[in-house]
Formats: C-alpha cells, sequence, structure tokens
C-alpha cells in the first residue's frame, strides 16, 4: 500500500506520474489531475514528446463529453503509467492538448477512473493524504 | 562541468517562472519527483518541448511559476 500527501486546502489535487515509453527505457515525469469524474485518463501530446508515441497514428478515437462540449479525442496504449507508487500496465489514454492557462499551473491531464478502478483509494481530507491498496 | 543536483524547491527559487526539463531525475517510490539536473530552462515551453522531442532516456517537465490563490476548477 502506498500513501502520498497533498495539499487538503487546494482546490485541486495534482500528483507528479511517470509515462513510459513502448519499451519502457525511457520515461517523462510530468503532473495529472486526480479526477475521479474522469472516465480515461488524459494526457497533452507534449508530455509524452520523445516516447516515441506516433500520434499520427492512434489505436482508435473516441468521442468525450467534456464540460464546453463533445469533442474526439485520439487513442493511444502507455506500455506503463506509474502513479501514487502503483504502475498500470498496457493502459489506454486519451490525448487531448491543453490550454496554457492549465499547463502554466502543472496541469497536463488527468488521471483518471481507468487507473484508479486497479485500486482501492481512500482520501483523507483532514490530514492530507491519499492511501491506495492495489485490488 | 558537473551539473548542479537540485530539490524540485531549490529549482523553484533559482528559476522562478521558468519551463525547466529535468534530466538525472531522482523519483520516489510513491512517483514524486524529488530533484534532478535542470539541463533546460526557459519562459517558452517551446524550448522544454524541443528539448524533451530530442531526449533519450528518463526526464521530467515542470513549471515553476506560482498558481494564484482562489482559483477555482471545473474540469
Amino acid at each position: 500500500m502506498g500513501r502520498v500527501n497533498f495539499n487538503p486546502t487546494a482546490n485541486i489535487i495534482i500528483l507528479d506520474v511517470t509515462l513510459f515509453s513502448g519499451t519502457s527505457t525511457d520515461f517523462r515525469n510530468t503532473t495529472l489531475v486526480f479526477d475521479t469524474g474522469a472516465s480515461m485518463t488524459t494526457i497533452s501530446p507534449d508530455s509524452i514528446l520523445g516516447l516515441g508515441y506516433d500520434l499520427s497514428n492512434p489505436k482508435s478515437k473516441k468521442p468525450s463529453i467534456t464540460a464546453s462540449g463533445t469533442i474526439e479525442s485520439k487513442v493511444i496504449t502507455l506500455s506503463r503509467l506509474s502513479a501514487l507508487g502503483e504502475i498500470v500496465e498496457n493502459i489506454d489514454v486519451a490525448i487531448q492538448e491543453f490550454p496554457e492557462e492549465l499547463t502554466l499551473l502543472n496541469i497536463h491531464g488527468l488521471l483518471g477512473l481507468d487507473f484508479l478502478k486497479h485500486f482501492d483509494v481512500n482520501i483523507c481530507f483532514s490530514l492530507g493524504f491519499i492511501d491506495i491498496k492495489r485490488i | 562541468m558537473k551539473q548542479e543536483r537540485l530539490t524540485i524547491e531549490e529549482m523553484v527559487l533559482k528559476y522562478p517562472d521558468q519551463w525547466l526539463f529535468i534530466t538525472d531525475c531522482e523519483i520516489s517510490e510513491n512517483t514524486e519527483l524529488l530533484s534532478g539536473v535542470v539541463s533546460v530552462h526557459s519562459t517558452s515551453k517551446d524550448d522544454v518541448n524541443q528539448a524533451s522531442a530530442s531526449y533519450k532516456g528518463g526526464a521530467a517537465i515542470r513549471y515553476t511559476g506560482k498558481p494564484p490563490e482562489g482559483l477555482v476548477f471545473l474540469l
């Protein structure tokens, strides 16, 4: 079981995550919002630069309903995604550009239910930590 | 010349309001970036993206600006 601290007074929970290349030899550590409102983990294309993923040839395209309307997202399969000290392999993620205002807040995507559902996750707002345990 | 290893807190102080491309990353068992070597720093995200696109290995990207207080997010 892992435990990660966060600022319980902040208006959003931002987590460090690591995205791996297909061979898992290269990685980019970036930051995503902990978002139980997102069905699918979503990352900006800039987050995986240099990792060898071909965004011009995605696995699929899926319609995504957002707060500002329905958009079409490219979907690729990441070989590994690590967050909260846990790893999920071969996870499909949506690729979306994020507004500059969000990237300047170190928001480069959303860590969604498709990652979180592999675990029991307990959020302790009174003390500011998240406990995670693989199911 | 050996490049300087800095913690995230030190990077924020040394390179305020800049984009950082960080190599030789030290990452905790909880996936948190602890320290690294700032290979590129710039006020332009394009410079960091360019570095990332051509780099093989492990790296991290961060912006060191301080977020304004009281923002509400509706993602």
